[in-house]
């Protein structure tokens, strides 16, 4: 049994350098999905991490009634901070909202009106898990039925439209990423099928000698494992000098890298994967 | 050893063999003989099962053919040594490896099957060979190391398909010298040919046929 399995083993070492053509077609297919795959997530984690970044900035700003006092504002103001998924909040009297306004208008607001008549008020930072439209949304309902809070508001349009673009770049990304996979499943299936209709006449000499399917398949399953691997470590190899270019340029350009503990595994997994499943569809059609 | 029972195996064409009886000993050669077109390949595949047999019944070693369900013929065809006109060598493997094969199909260790091939490749006196491939050695050689990966698992059975086809008479005369010594090991040897000079002299069973049935 052992001996066989060697024998079995060996015989799809075999097959791969019997078959280099195909061989390195199947590896150079695989190569190119893993790359698409690799730089997709690569764009997907940065995209996410800008996301998360951006959406740091979610916050919901809280106007007070006008004619609350100072003390009654920040009673207000620390009552909103007991609600679940407020972080953190910055409590903002007549001197800073001044200051704010001059900051954006480049004006006095004593000396246009003659007197401060903004209203106190606070800026509250959403916790991360909460930044989501509809959450916000609840949260900023709930602060606005509060006495003595006049107006409540967050970019709610905004932070629609990034949800939106987001949701839609990664169905997007699905559909792409899906497509190419069947593609490369396809290609490399075709690509033993080939190998196989070359072997017909060595198929049917096996099988009038007494051998089974499995032992007619197993080969060509281990041929596509390995023309798998061949494809992944060419990524990697690729990624590789990416990754150190990438890490050159990091103090020029902000990127999230991928980990390589993640990398290589993912790579080596997902390509062997597709060379397992290009070989058995493959195998398969013609050994029905 | 080999026994056929009214056998009828037909092809879409209607061609095939028909209601086909003989019996063939362990440790006897018997020679199907007849023009092209006879039927005497067919009876060959019926009996390893390449070909289905509508009527009668194909008994070899005591198990009735006709009862071994699909996914065991695999296992059916290992315990029969084959050897084909075209002789079915793989190009790509060594003559070591070509003869090799049949006992890694069959799981055989591999220090028994360098011990088997080797002997059997010494049997052949085609030893010094082990390491050429097919395409450079002639066509003589290609048939006895075809026979030789047929000997090399020591089946019951052997069936051997035209395999004097193309060779000279010398050579031809080696190969059916090679395939009654198998006799003297118990197995029962069913070699079609059409070269009827070639086995006269030996005084062996024939079993004639004609557009697929047997002549008395």
């Amino acid at each position: 049994m052992i001996s066989k399995a060697v024998f079995l083993v060996f015989e799809g070492f075999r097959a791969l350098v019997r078959a280099k053509v195909p061989a390195i077609i199947s590896s150079i297919t695989i190569f190119i999905t893993l790359m698409i795959f690799s730089i997709a997530y690569f764009g997907y984690i940065n995209l996410k991490g800008y996301s998360l970044e951006f959406r740091k900035q979610y916050r919901i700003d809280v106007f007070f009634d006008a004619s609350l006092d100072r003390d009654k504002c920040l009673d207000i103001f620390n009552s909103i901070l007991l609600i679940d998924g407020i972080e953190q909040g910055d409590f903002i009297d007549r001197e800073r909202a001044a200051k704010i306004f001059e900051r954006y208008f480049h004006k006095d607001v004593k000396e246009i009106v003659g007197t401060n008549p903004l209203p106190l008020g606070g800026k509250f930072e959403v916790a991360p898990e909460y930044r989501d439209v509809q959450i916000m949304s609840a949260i900023a309902d709930k602060i606005r039925l509060i006495n003595g809070v006049d107006l409540t508001v967050f970019q709610s349009g905004l932070i629609k439209k990034i949800d939106g673009f987001l949701d839609n770049l990664l169905t997007l990304a699905f559909i792409i990423g899906s497509a190419i996979l069947i593609v490369s499943i396809v290609m490399v299936s075709n690509t033993i099928r080939l190998t196989i209709h070359a072997k017909r006449g060595d198929i049917g000499t096996l099988r009038l000698l007494g051998a089974t399917d499995r032992f007619i398949k197993l080969p060509f399953i281990i041929e596509g494992l390995l023309q798998g691997l061949g494809g992944a470590l060419l990524s990697l190899g690729t990624l590789w000098v990416l990754y150190l270019l990438m890490q050159y340029l990091q103090g020029y350009l902000r990127t999230y890298l991928i980990s390589p503990e993640l990398l290589i595994p993912g790579n080596v997994i997902i390509g062997m994967a597709l060379g397992l499943i290009g070989s058995y569809r493959g195998i398969s059609k013609y050994l029905k | 050893m080999i026994d056929f029972k009214n056998v009828t195996a037909t092809f879409s064409d209607n061609a095939g063999i028909f209601d086909l009886t003989f019996h063939i000993e362990r440790g006897e050669i018997a020679f199907l003989m007849g023009p092209t077109g006879a039927g005497k390949s067919t009876v060959l595949r019926a009996i390893y099962k390449d070909i289905p047999v509508m009527k009668g019944r194909i008994i070899i070693d005591g198990v009735d053919t006709s009862k071994i369900k699909k996914r065991k013929i695999p296992f059916f065809r290992r315990s029969i040594g084959t050897i084909f006109q075209d002789f079915k060598l793989l190009d790509d493997r060594t003559v070591f490896e070509n003869v090799a094969l049949p006992l890694h199909i069959n799981g055989v260790p591999g220090k028994v099957i360098n011990r088997k091939v080797h002997e059997v490749l010494e049997r052949i006196g085609l030893l010094d060979l082990k390491k050429e491939r097919p395409t450079s050695i002639s066509g003589g050689e290609q048939q006895r190391i075809a026979i030789a990966r047929a000997l090399v698992k020591d089946p019951k059975v052997i069936l051997a398909d035209e395999p004097t086809g193309n060779l000279d008479l010398v050579t031809s005369d080696e190969i059916v010298d090679l395939l009654e010594s198998a006799t003297q090991g118990g197995a029962a040897v069913l070699m079609a040919t059409h070269n009827f000079p070639l086995i006269r002299p030996r005084h062996k069973r024939f079993i004639e046929l004609s557009g697929g049935r047997q002549l008395v």
